[in-house]
């Protein structure tokens, strides 16, 4: 979190983190395409020439000023090919909360459980973990015929039991509800006297 | 509300008065250069103080994207050299160029300055605003006192109604 104090702004820095191809980027280009210019940055990519995150895609959030401080929220995605390991390094520092968009069909349990191992590395690096770091998972690609039950991904990837959100992340569907479940995350580790709660279910 | 400095997992939070000490460097460096902008921000691309004319450009993406590429440039020097990381970073446009230099290890100077300036005389006022602001950091990491902070309930109750407004979720 950070304030500037000239603006009167408060600055909270998101993450979202998964395997290649899962949809971290198309989660940014539907808030992007949803939210109204007036309360969000044009969408900054870094991609190769086939269209794979290269560094980070990057928009700002913000709302209306409460209490006199106005919030905004830098949203981040890594890229999760495994050659950029350290652009996710660096992206990392700093998070104030993280998404894990893992992809739901069977073929991709590897590379989620690989992503997650490479999370906790990149944590560590930090002096972070994540049984320390306010984060969920969202199960993206829920829509298609090899997508896993969501008991079962539950019991493959969420260890910590983190709160969870079902997406279809290209549709739209979960994309606002994680960034909006997210964002209270990172308010709860901030807040004066509560630490975050653990939350075992979906927001519906 | 803010009231001290608080120093804690190398994250700072300045008073109004340190702010406002910040602010009178950067403020006077960029009148000395006439530079378009001079944004003193963290690593993570959190401006900390800006210093420009009105700018044509999203001043809060763009200093995001410069940390970026500045942590790009460190890992470059590490791989390279072995150094922690480079001294500063020139980037060289037709007709503006973007200055970028270390204030210890935790912050930035970003400078957006066109053709009137030379570049060696951005490098040397950077230099010395650079050594004031550092000096003065290094005196803000020993302090140890703590803050108060306003993100409550009350505050987190009106966020999400703000959310839910700016999300069409309500």
């Amino acid at each position: 979190m950070h304030i500037d104090w000239k603006n009167q702004e408060i600055i909270f820095k998101i993450v979202y983190y998964g395997p290649g191809l899962g949809g971290k980027t198309t989660n940014l280009e539907y808030i992007h395409s949803r939210l109204d210019p007036s309360c969000r940055s044009e969408l900054i990519s870094f991609k190769t020439s086939v269209e794979r995150t290269l560094y980070f895609d990057f928009i700002q959030i913000e709302t209306r000023a409460i209490n006199g401080k106005r919030p905004r929220f830098n949203l981040y995605t890594v890229p999760g090919q495994a050659q950029y390991g350290f652009g996710r390094k660096l992206v990392l520092n700093g998070a104030d909360a993280l998404v894990f968009v893992a992809d739901s069909q069977e073929g991709r349990m590897d590379d989620n459980l690989a992503s997650l191992q490479d999370l906790e590395e990149k944590l560590a690096l930090y002096g972070r973990s994540l049984r320390s770091v306010p984060w969920l998972i969202q199960y993206n690609k829920r829509d298609l015929p090899s997508a896993l039950s969501l008991p079962l991904l539950q019991k493959r990837l969420n260890f910590f039991n983190v709160p969870y959100i079902e997406a279809v992340a290209v549709q739209g569907i979960g994309v606002m509800e994680t960034l909006r479940l997210v964002i209270h995350l990172a308010l709860q580790s901030h807040s004066v006297s509560e630490r975050p709660e653990r939350m075992t279910q979906a927001r519906e | 509300m803010f009231v001290d400095e608080q120093v804690q997992n190398k994250q700072m939070v300045f008073s109004e008065a340190t702010f406002e000490k910040i602010s009178r460097i950067v403020t006077e460096l960029n009148k000395r250069l006439k530079a378009h902008a001079c944004i003193f921000a963290d690593m993570n691309g959190y401006i900390v103080n800006y210093s420009g004319d009105q700018p044509e450009f999203d001043v809060h993406s763009f200093t995001a994207v410069a940390a970026g590429s500045f942590s790009t440039a460190k890992e470059m020097a590490l791989m390279v050299s072995g150094k922690k990381h480079f001294e500063h970073v020139f980037f060289e446009g037709t007709d503006r160029h973007v200055y970028m230099c270390s204030v210890g290890d935790d912050y930035l100077m970003i400078i957006v300055f066109g053709q009137q300036t030379p570049v060696g005389f951005v490098r040397l006022l950077t230099h010395h605003a650079v050594e004031k602001l550092a000096g003065y950091l290094e005196s803000l990491r020993r302090s140890t006192r703590q803050v108060q902070t306003f993100i409550d309930a009350d505050f987190r109750r009106k966020l999400d109604h703000e959310l839910d407004r700016a999300f069409g979720l309500s």
